[in-house]
């Protein structure tokens, strides 16, 4: 080699060396986790892998131990936006079509995107899901397919903002889009379900069985209380008006990042869990409710108070209900669980069934039908799906 | 030899030429873990307000024409700031800060992805509500508050602290 092309290729490997360096550190902290997956009706376990520019998915046939070939969703890159309030969503129907949710910066930060597929092999162009998404700020979209195979989406959204200016607020507004699965998905035009929403705070849904959608989110009442509200979307578009179900009294005027849970059984049974730093009540609590969330049992308080227990998960299967939540004691994160087999009424002591010491992704309860699962990520020890089942659990507590 | 000292030369010149971008940089400083303790270090003796915020707080972005106000009517008061969203929302945060006049402060961000630990550290009875502030005397006693201050708890905070 001559001195020239020697001094080329110092020169080359300091240049790149630096900005591989910058590169990194850019990086680093992206390095974000998340836990989205769902069983197919074949029993396949599918799961969202998030990159940096694009999404993918991937699916187990052993219960979580080995995954396929990941399947890239979207083809073109685009800068993916996540965080932990604000998680990608996997759902699969009851004919194995595969739908993926999630948000990437276009016009707007963390545009809402969504895609689909017959079988996890090839997914449709993204579609933006709210009509106003290149204007309009908007995020935390959940989704969900209903019994009659029909999509829905809800979101927070920013574009009422000079309205509630007018009222002195700082909340925003849910919108709603529904559309029939197929092969191809026309989204009928959106609508504003629900007002004074607070903003940073996930909302929840599940589909009673009178084939409504039911709507858990914190709401911001008058002097800045930030406790949780009820309301429906009946199966022929009727939006009810929301109704408070808890009463705690948080008043903050800011942000608890911190969203509620919400399961119905097939008994027609609602069961919610949330947090709630009140004056009247502080920590994370469970109750069900038998008039279709009208009352409520008396709060359940769950976890050690002096973990910062948070994050709360619900999943009901039949009379089997589960209870996830993550603690820290500054060095591990643990899920913690319990478990219900009389729909609610009488509870096991909590166990620690996951633990990490890196970061983690919010816990996720997900069902193939026959069992709950927790559905977990962390840095450190990688996905996981663990059984939540009642073994030789004693039944401590009693939630009426 | 001579190329030895071409290399030094020219690395000199490259780091040089980093500079400025790293200046650049230093306007938003990743908090990782750590971080907490040090802001104590180079506060020693010193009392600060630590206000914790996030682009997605709405009631965040409100308070900041006010804290903007205070900042510059008080200028002998230690503001740090922190948002807690992930450094790759560095240029929004940058842009609402430059935006509020903020930028001159001592800035942070969120740079770790075990957001909990870095959290627990600040505060381990914090859940991560924010804004949230913490008033630090000199001797670092502090108190913790979450949700939007108004000018007068400011105030009075803020003559407690630093007299």
């Amino acid at each position: 080699m001559n001195q020239v092309s020697l001094i080329y290729s110092v020169l080359l490997l300091v240049i790149t060396s630096a900005s591989l360096s910058a590169e990194t550190e850019r990086m680093l902290p992206e390095q974000k986790i998340f836990t989205a997956a769902a069983f197919g009706p074949d029993g396949r376990l599918w799961r969202i892998i998030p990159s940096q520019k694009y999404i993918s998915v991937d699916y187990s046939t052993d219960f979580g131990k080995s995954f396929s070939q990941p399947v890239r969703v979207n083809s073109a890159d685009i800068p993916i936006h996540l965080w932990d309030e604000n998680p990608p969503t996997l759902s699969v129907d009851r004919k194995g079509k595969v739908y993926v949710l999630y948000f990437a910066n276009d016009k707007q930060a963390s545009t809402s995107f969504f895609s689909h597929s017959d079988d996890g092999t090839q997914f449709s162009q993204p579609i933006k899901i709210s009509s106003e998404a290149d204007n309009r700020y908007h995020y935390q979209t959940e989704m969900i397919i209903d019994a009659t195979d029909r999509i829905h989406f809800a979101w927070h959204d920013v574009r009422d903002r000079d309205e509630y200016k007018k009222l002195g607020g700082g909340d925003l507004s849910i919108y709603h889009v529904s559309a029939r699965t197929g092969k191809a998905i026309q989204l009928a035009s959106d609508q504003r379900i629900a007002m004074n929403v607070c903003s940073c705070c996930r909302t929840a849904m599940a589909e009673d069985i009178d084939g409504s959608l039911i709507i858990l989110a914190r709401f911001v009442y008058p002097g800045n209380i930030r406790d949780h509200g009820l309301f429906r979307l009946s199966s022929d578009g009727k939006i009810g008006e929301p109704w408070r179900v808890t009463f705690d009294d948080w008043v903050i005027e800011g942000c608890p990042a911190h969203g509620p849970a919400l399961s119905i059984s097939a008994d027609g049974r609602y069961h919610m869990a949330w947090f709630t730093q009140g004056e009247k009540r502080s920590g994370l609590f469970y109750a069900w409710s038998d008039d279709q969330g009208r009352t409520f049992s008396n709060p359940m308080p769950i976890g050690d108070q002096d973990k910062l227990p948070g994050r709360a998960e619900v999943l009901a299967l039949g009379k089997q209900v589960a209870l996830v939540w993550k603690v820290f004691d500054g060095m591990q994160t643990r899920v913690e669980a319990m478990y219900s087999m009389d729909g609610g009424l009488h509870w096991s002591a909590a166990r620690s069934i996951a633990e990490s010491s890196a970061q983690s992704a919010h816990p996720a309860l997900i069902t193939d039908g026959k069992q709950i699962f927790l559905s977990w990520n962390s840095l450190d020890t990688g996905y996981r799906l663990i059984p939540v089942k009642q073994s030789d659990w004693n039944i401590i507590n009693k939630s009426e | 030899m001579k190329l030895f000292k071409f290399l030094i030369i020219f690395t000199t010149i490259l780091s040089f030429m980093t500079l400025p971008a790293r200046a650049e940089q230093a306007d938003l400083k990743y908090f990782t873990s750590g971080s907490y303790q040090q802001l104590l270090k180079e506060y020693a003796d010193k009392p600060f307000v630590l206000m914790v915020w996030s682009i997605h707080c709405t009631t965040c972005l409100q308070k900041m024409p006010l804290l903007n106000e205070l900042s510059k009517n008080m200028p002998g008061v230690n503001l740090v700031m922190l948002a807690t969203d992930d450094a790759s929302a560095s240029d929004q945060v940058k842009s609402i800060l430059v935006g509020n006049e903020l930028n001159k402060l001592d800035n942070w961000i969120f740079a770790d992805a075990n957001a909990q630990k870095l959290r627990y550290e600040i505060d381990p009875k914090w859940y991560g509500e924010v804004p949230r502030t913490y008033f630090v005397d000199k001797n670092h006693q502090r108190v913790g508050v979450s949700g939007a201050l108004s000018r007068e708890t400011y105030e009075t905070m803020l003559k407690e602290i630093f007299n």
